[in-house]
């Protein structure tokens, strides 16, 4: 009688077991790929194939190869390179080039967007930085602009010369104006206003002594695009330092000379 | 006789017939046929349309964007050596664009405090520097370039993308109620955690052309730190 309850219990234990255990016909296919579907972009390869890199650059090594007809989705981008993930959620990194040989579902390639800084309705936004001799000292620039055309940009820019004697900080609003912004090369002219505020150093003077002026300033530089959104500047200027409080002192006059650096965005 | 005018009656009208079968424009009831207006060819414009109108739907395909995710936002810490007062810690901000696959611009800035010090003023007595004066303020904003980029390996599974990239730039360095120009050059290690996450080893050294006291003088600032960053 014992061993009969044993073994009903036992089969009862087996069979509630049984029912807990995952057969291959319940289980559905758990691929992110599938589960991310709609949410990045998937594409088919139309190219003779995409090499996956291990990181977002050519010297990076290639670890797997995903051939012609094969889907793929795209989860970012950074510079000129994709993160893709293949059916079987393997990820790398594609570059351009090898993207732009893809398709949607539509039979449409891909949109990339790769808008130029001419292109003032994608881009309208610079910033940069500069740095140069101003009268006898080294002068640090920093600057934010809106362009409201491909020729005309209006700029905010904050400046900062620490000499031995004083500091000098200057905040310029100005207009920079490019006639010709197809070239690569290219000139710009640019005129402004702003404010400067000249503290002197205490181990000099004892307390620090701020004077604060006028600006007005006008220029002229040259404008390097090495890409889409990057260039570098060189640029030359001259400005006009007003005294406020004395009508009688003449206007300090100053040249600058400096390059920097914008990118686009 | 008769026989042969007839024979050249008829190759003159099969020939003007064929003529004119060619110029349509001097046919006008070839043009009628072509509109459908005569009784010989279709009446009307529902004889010329199928019987079945397919249905055609144009599904419109909603694309969804693409990330972009070139920049990159560095918190860090690390130790600051400020040429004749000494090395205490600091903290930096950073943030970087990526321009090009190996080509990125950053600005930071960073925080230190001196311990007690002073400086001799120009009349020869020395100043103590006030709590104010002590503190450590350092801007930087620089140009990138990864110059080794690579893979690091931990145990057998798991590989990180890994850069060592070069920073060179001008920024200024402020304490002792003074600013100094500081051009600043430095070496970076890189490592990509994750698709979000890198973690930074940085050491830069920025160059001032004199000092507190106002003697002409080049001082190396070395900071060196550790930092973690997060890309957007």
């Amino acid at each position: 009688m014992r061993c009969l309850i044993g073994r009903l219990l036992a089969l009862g234990l087996v069979s509630i077991g049984l029912c807990f255990l995952p057969t291959s016909s319940r289980s559905e296919p758990n691929r992110r790929f599938d589960r991310e579907a709609g949410r990045y972009i998937e594409v088919t390869v139309v190219g003779p194939y995409l090499e996956f890199h291990t990181g977002a650059g050519r010297r990076y090594p290639v670890f797997h190869v995903v051939p012609r007809g094969e889907h793929v989705q795209i989860l970012f981008r950074r510079t000129d390179w994709f993160k893709v993930r293949d059916e079987r959620d393997r990820e790398g990194w594609v570059r351009r080039e090898e993207v732009e040989q893809t398709q949607l579902a539509n039979g449409e390639s891909l949109p990339l967007e790769d808008p130029d800084r001419r292109e003032v309705e994608v881009l309208p936004w610079l910033a940069g930085a500069a740095s140069g001799r101003l009268g006898h000292g080294w002068n640090n620039a920093a600057f934010i602009g809106y362009s409201v055309s491909p020729r005309l940009t209006f700029l905010l820019e904050g400046d900062q010369q620490p000499t031995r004697s004083y500091d000098r900080f200057m905040l310029l609003g100005g207009v920079q104006y490019t006639p010709r912004p197809d070239w690569r090369v290219t000139p710009f002219l640019e005129v402004g206003t702003g404010l400067a505020r000249v503290t002197a150093n205490a181990a000099y003077s004892g307390d620090p002594a701020v004077v604060r002026r006028s600006v007005g300033y006008y220029g002229a530089g040259l404008r390097w695009a090495v890409n889409n959104r990057f260039e570098f500047r060189l640029q030359e200027r001259s400005y006009l330092l007003s005294h406020p409080s004395s009508l009688h002192t003449p206007n300090e006059a100053l040249n600058e000379w400096k390059a920097g650096f914008a990118f686009y965005f | 006789m008769e026989s042969r005018l007839r024979v050249l009656l008829l190759i003159v009208i099969s020939a003007g017939l064929g003529g004119c079968a060619h110029l349509p424009h001097l046919w006008p009831f070839h043009r009628h046929a072509k509109t459908g207006q005569t009784g010989t060819g279709p009446t009307s414009a529902t004889d010329t349309a199928p019987i079945v109108e397919p249905e055609i739907v144009r599904q419109q395909v909603k694309v969804p964007r693409i990330r972009n995710s070139n920049v990159e936002i560095t918190a860090s810490a690390g130790l600051l050596n400020v040429e004749q007062y000494g090395t205490y810690p600091t903290i930096d901000v950073r943030g970087t664009y990526h321009i090009k696959e190996r080509f990125f611009a950053e600005g930071s800035v960073g925080i230190s405090k001196l311990r007690a010090a002073s400086y001799v003023n120009a009349d020869g007595t020395p100043h103590p520097l006030t709590s104010n004066q002590r503190r450590v303020y350092d801007y930087a904003i620089d140009l990138g370039y990864d110059v080794l980029p690579g893979e690091a390996f931990f145990g057998r599974k798991k590989s990180f993308a890994t850069a060592v990239y070069v920073v060179a730039g001008m920024g200024a360095l402020h304490y002792g109620a003074d600013s100094f120009y500081a051009p600043n050059i430095g070496l970076g290690y890189r490592v990509l955690l994750s698709d979000r996450f890198a973690a930074h080893i940085d050491v830069r050294d920025a160059v001032t052309q004199r000092t507190l006291t106002g003697a002409k003088h080049l001082t190396n600032n070395i900071e060196s730190t550790i930092g973690l960053s997060v890309y957007f």
